[in-house]
């Protein structure tokens, strides 16, 4: 139950901090980190993917809402809760999936690779479907890998916090 | 059948992905229908109300730009009216009804944003204070954009750095019409296209509003001509203008209601 409270509490903490601080940031044009999907990225084991794939689509609905941006964040949020299960399997050994959540605490090393490859996928599907034309694709390109590294930056951050605290 | 459905089971994830992946596609496709309907303009109240109660506390870090431009605008008003005194005392005599060609309405920005390629700007007024599409938007130094759609409260409006807007301008000193379009990049500059390549073109030429369309009164600055890129065997030239607002500091913004708009609006469907 308390850990059920802990992940409600995460959703919402995580969409203030979005909405409220990051979506403001905007350094040279090219940075804009998306930290909320780290609630997908650690969403405990014991969620079943259909049931993560609605909890992204809700997740990135908000968000969408708040950046007055049409399906875009509903598109690479679902995207990356569909890959995840793929995603884990590729970095994370047989042991480490029988944890209960994917983070640096219980996966090491191997997360910060999971969660790298699945910040780049979503950013990069995000900053597509906003330019949504092959004429800009350089900017979307250069957008990805500039943001990208902020909030993969950040993910590390945090999770290494948190690490400490325990 | 039961074929079927064990096929059904083995996919259903897929078929989840793909049901909800064609959601957001359906949304992002209809954009444009999605903002002029219902569940968009109660959405925008919801939104708004958040972002009005946050910008209230930010608007404190930044009262003093706030003010100094405020007192920059004030000179620039009060030097107008002593203008326009004088030249009201001469013409005092020959009393002509002399009535404005639009009315401006105050707005304060709730929302904006200038890191995407789709950028929009909230404010906080909507139909009760008369605001409709299609109106201009001003700041206190130049355009802003064109508001694109109004709630009860609030209203959406596409500034100049949103690649869907396009604003006629003419060059000030020769009065060349062309385009105004943004390409995406920096917020602070926009491109002039249409300009045919044997017009002289000076970089820090002012560009204006042309007032051809109801939207903006005419000679309202967009911008300075920041360089310009004649190239050979080609019919118009590049050129980039550095934008009047500034669309990273703007708070508050003032939309224009040009007289008789409607009207002269339906006519100008007709033409096309």
């Amino acid at each position: 139950m308390q850990d059920r409270l802990k992940i409600i509490f995460n959703f919402f903490l995580l969409i203030a901090v979005q909405v409220l601080i990051l979506n403001n940031i905007q350094l040279f044009g090219l940075i804009n980190p998306y930290l909320y999907i780290l609630f997908i990225i650690t969403l405990p084991m014991f969620i079943s993917p259909a049931l993560m794939m609605l909890i992204a689509f809700v997740l990135g609905g908000v968000i969408d809402v708040f950046a007055h941006s049409y399906g875009i964040h509903i598109a690479a949020t679902v995207l990356i809760a569909f890959i995840r299960p793929y995603i884990m399997g590729l970095f994370a050994s047989r042991e480490d999936m029988e944890k209960s959540a994917p983070t640096y605490q219980n996966f090491g090393v191997s997360f910060l690779k999971y969660a790298s490859l699945l910040v780049v996928i979503h950013h990069f599907m995000l900053f597509s479907l906003e330019a949504f034309s092959w004429s800009h694709i350089g900017m979307v390109l250069l957008k990805t890998v500039c943001s990208s590294f902020v909030t993969i930056l950040l993910i590390f951050g945090i999770q290494s916090i948190n690490f400490k605290r325990r | 059948m039961s074929a079927l459905l064990r096929f059904l089971a083995r996919f259903a994830l897929v078929f989840e992905f793909l049901f909800l992946e064609v959601i957001a596609f359906v949304l992002i496709f209809h954009a444009n229908v999605f903002q002029q309907s219902v569940i968009y303009k109660a959405n925008t109240a919801i939104v708004a109300s958040v972002y009005k109660t946050t910008s209230a506390w930010s608007e404190y870090f930044h009262l003093g730009i706030d003010n100094e431009s405020l007192v920059e605008e004030n000179e620039l008003l009060t030097n107008k009216l002593a203008f326009l005194e004088a030249k009201l005392a001469a013409v005092k005599d020959t009393s002509f009804a002399v009535t404005p060609s639009y009315r401006a309405i105050s707005a304060k920005v709730v929302y904006s944003s200038v890191n995407k390629i789709q950028n929009y700007i909230l404010i906080n007024k909507g139909k009760d204070y008369g605001l409709a599409p299609d109106m201009g938007v001003l700041s206190d130094r130049g355009v802003v954009g064109v508001v694109e759609s109004v709630s009860d409260h609030f209203s959406v409006v596409l500034p100049i750095i949103n690649t869907k807007l396009l604003v006629s301008g003419k060059l000030k000193m020769n009065n060349y019409l062309g385009s105004v379009v943004w390409n995406g990049l920096s917020p602070s500059t926009a491109q002039l296209t249409e300009i045919p390549s044997h017009v002289e073109v000076v970089s820090g030429d002012s560009v204006v509003t042309s007032g051809y369309s109801a939207i903006f009164p005419e000679g309202i600055l967009i911008g300075i001509i920041d360089d310009v890129d004649y190239q050979k065997h080609e019919t118009f030239c590049n050129i980039t203008l550095k934008l009047a607002t500034n669309f990273q500091s703007l708070h508050y913004v003032q939309v224009i209601d040009v007289n008789r708009r409607e009207e002269q609006q339906q006519i100008e469907t007709t033409l096309y």
